[in-house]
This record gives structure tokens, sequence and C-alpha cells, in this order.
């Protein structure tokens, strides 16, 4: 059935494009050209996802047809999968071994001052961020460590990122647009296991 | 074959020059063979802490460019044998010399020395990739003040990225008495922060200005607690385990006389 093999979702995350995981690559890109092509320029500047359950989209294969969608004028998407997925109701994978989870960026070393982490996943650091480094994620941000640098989750705008370290202590911490410097040098006593996550337009801490 | 290390810190005036010079003494003192290198182009500073100004007669971007042999630019320090200065040079900056010629330098010292020390410019440019150039290893020197302490951590970082790893940490300047009453980082916070080992701890000492100004190395007064303190640093250098001093037992009043009267 030729409409089940690509479908495109609207959520409120922008455009979820559906694929469907037993059909052949070649199949579902010539389905997406199609589609792409009878909207004619409906789907224009929309801010796109592309979702196929059960299996990853090998690399390159997103990357073709990111491209196509891009050809077409979509956007896209650099927010946090969970947010998608958890929109499209959709049940977490059960076998351990399809379950790929999200893309982070695994850093296995602290970070000293001047050392800078940029990236549009999630960020995984495997040490402690001191005073001075920073941190940006598009998506969650976690220590295992000690977090004394600065750090911003959801750069993008996700306002559902958290922050989370052993000791959570930042110079400043940003949650999507909303900033905080918590005043003065070591002036708050930092609690174990915390984490940090936008309410409204404020940032709080919770123990975990 | 010898060893290359460099003695680094990011912030000025926390102990570079001082302790370049007071590891090189004492190292030489136990019969080592040191050369010490001042990479400090431009405001050479190791020669003066070394009383061995008025010697120079040919600098370290002489060497590189050839305008004498490394053999004529070194000189031999006025009471110990086996420790050489090579100084750097005040009329020039620090783009004189590359890493490259650093590296090239450090391997024809190490044929030669048992111990080649470099003691390393202030900041993080061309005078600090020049030194770390040719080190196998680096010594961080700070003090416990969070300036110091955050361009410390930077150096390592910096150190880690070029391959220098494990740099081992003195702490310069400790006051028990403020760490005490809470005023001043401990040791213990230190070293939370930083994350390396620790080589040793200086405390704040008077004789340290004395002995420098006079162009001697306290590590050579046996009275003092700073020389005391170096003479540990230079027997870790070699490899013994020495407990770090601890700062707190030594400062009540009769530890001070016996101090004085020479009863360890």
């Amino acid at each position: 059935m030729d409409h089940d093999m690509v479908r495109i979702k609207g959520t409120r995350n922008g455009l979820v494009i559906v694929l469907d995981p037993s059909r052949e690559f070649e199949e579902i890109k010539n389905n997406l050209l199609r589609k792409m092509e009878s909207a004619k320029g409906f789907f224009k500047g929309a801010k796109f996802s592309l979702f196929q359950s059960q299996k990853d989209i090998p690399a390159h294969q997103q990357i073709e047809l990111e491209s196509i969608c891009r050809q077409f004028g979509l956007v896209p998407n650099t927010e946090e999968p969970a947010a998608l997925r958890s929109d499209l109701a959709v049940a977490p994978r059960t076998s351990p071994h399809a379950d790929q989870g999200e893309a982070a960026l695994m850093v296995r070393r602290s970070l000293r001052s001047g050392q800078k982490i940029t990236c549009p996943s999630h960020v995984i650091v495997i040490g402690d961020v001191h005073p001075g480094a920073e941190v940006v994620s598009g998506g969650n941000i976690l220590i295992t460590g000690n977090c004394y640098g600065l750090v911003h989750a959801g750069a993008g705008g996700n306002r559902k990122a958290r922050v989370i370290a052993q000791q959570l202590a930042p110079t400043v911490i940003s949650i999507a647009d909303r900033r905080y410097a918590p005043e003065g040098l070591g002036g708050h006593t930092p609690l174990r296991r915390q984490m940090a996550l936008l309410t409204g337009q404020k940032i709080v801490f919770e123990q975990l | 074959m010898g060893e290359i290390i460099v003695v680094t810190s990011g912030k000025g005036g926390v102990g570079k020059t001082t302790s370049t010079a007071n590891i090189g003494t004492g190292l030489a003192t136990l019969g080592h063979k040191v050369a010490l290198i001042d990479t400090d182009i431009g405001l050479r500073n190791l020669d003066v802490v070394l009383g061995l100004e008025n010697r120079i007669v040919f600098d370290i971007v002489d060497v590189v460019n050839g305008s004498c042999r490394l053999r004529q630019a070194l000189i031999r320090d006025k009471r110990l044998e086996g420790l050489h200065l090579l100084p750097a040079a005040q009329t020039k900056d620090k783009t004189a010399v590359n890493p490259d010629q650093m590296r090239e330098l450090c391997a024809e010292l190490k044929k030669e020395f048992d111990y080649v020390i470099i003691d390393c410019p202030a900041g993080i440019e061309q005078g600090f990739r020049n030194a770390i150039a040719g080190a196998e290893k680096a010594v961080v020197v700070t003090t416990p003040e969070v300036s110091a302490v955050r361009d410390a951590d930077r150096i390592i970082g910096l150190l880690e990225a070029a391959d220098l790893r494990e740099p081992k940490l003195i702490i310069n300047r400790i006051r028990p008495k403020m760490v005490r009453q809470g005023e001043m980082m401990s040791i213990e916070d230190i070293i939370d922060i930083l994350a390396v080992d620790l080589l040793g701890i200086i405390p704040e000492d008077e004789m340290i200005v004395i002995t420098t100004n006079r162009g001697e190395a306290v590590v050579l007064d046996q009275n003092s607690r700073s020389g005391q303190a170096y003479r540990n640093i230079v027997r870790r250098i070699l490899g013994e385990d020495v407990p770090i001093i601890n700062l707190d037992e030594e400062d009540g009043f009769f530890k001070k006389l016996k101090r004085i009267i020479g009863i360890k």
C-alpha cells in the first residue's frame, strides 16, 4: 500500500516523516519524492524529522532523504528526537539489540578551563566540568562528575532539556533561552546528584 | 639520557622561576648534571634568581641562530659543579625561537645532562608553546588563589592536548593559618579542582624573598621550611616516596623553637 510507505504527520514539533521499515530504501525514496512533488510546495519552510519505527535509518540513507526534503524547502528539525517520539506515542522499543537510543556525544574526560564542547545532540561527560569549561548541547547534558563550569542545555530552544550532574554547582547554567548565574563563587552548597530543568520561565534544581 | 621537565603555570608571579631554580639547584646538590633553560625571552629572570646575570655572554637566541655553540652559551653555576644555565635573550621577543628549534635544543641537552629543566614564561602563547615543545614531563606551579588555580587548570588542559600527560602540581605560598581560618583554599580544595598528582607544597616564607634577592636558592638553606619543602620535591622527582609536610603541625611555638635550635 503506497500511502503507508511514507507517511507525513504534523506534530507540535513540526512534520514527522514516518517511514515503513519493511520497504526497500529505493521504494521509500521514490515514494517520498513523489509525495513532495504532489504537495507542490505545501510543506515549504516546515521543520521536519525522519522517523522509522523498529530500526534506525542508516546515516547515508538519512542524508539522501533529508536532501530530497531540503530540495522542496523543508528544514531539518534539530530538536530532541525524544519529544517527537512522545508526540507519535511510539512505544519504547523492546529488543535491546535493535535499540540504538538517541544520539549523544560521549566525552570521556574531564573538561578543563578553556575547553568547550558544542554539540546539537545530547552530551555525556564522563568526568568533571571544571570552572571555565563550557558545554553547549542541543539536548540534555549529563555529567557523571562535578559541574562547576558553564553549561547550556537545549541550546536550539528545547525547553525540555535537562542538566544532570553528580554535583551541580555551575558558574552559569542555561536551558533553552533561560539563563541563571548563581551569585558568588561557591556561594551555594551543591547537593548530591542534582538535575536542573525548566519550569515555566525559571530554572529549578531538583535532587535526584 | 636525561629527563626534560618544563615548569609552567599560566599565571605570572606564582613561582615558576623560583621553583625552576630550586629544583635545579636541589638536583645538582645531589650530584646530578642539570641544565636549566630560561625560555622567557625578553623578560629573563632565571639568571638573576641564580645570581648569574653578570656571566651571560651568549643566550638561547644566539644558540638557535647558530651565532655560538650550545656549549659556549651554557653558564656554569658559581657554587655547584653540575648546574648549568642557558639564559634567555633580553633584547628579543618570544618569536626569536620556534618550537622545532626548542625540540632540537632539548634533544641535544638531553644527551649530556641528567635533567633539563625549562622555565616557561607566563601565558599560553608562543613562549609557552616553545617551552613545552621539547619537554617530556611537566610541573605546574600554582598558588592558593582562585585565579591562579583557574589558569593552572587551563594550562593542564593545554599540556594534555600537547601530549604532556599527568603533569605534577606544586602549590606555592601556602599560609597554613589562613587555610585553617577558611580564608585560603586548602590543598585538598585545589587538588579536587585540578585532579592531578601533587609534587609538593611550599609554605609562604620570607626566606624565599631573601635568598632570591641574593641570587641564592632557598633549597640550600637547611633551616627554612621552604628549603625543606623544595628538598622534598627534589627527592620526589628522583622517585623517592616522601610524605607531604603537614604544615599545621609545624606551626606551633615549640615546633618553631625546635626548628630554630635544629631539632627536626
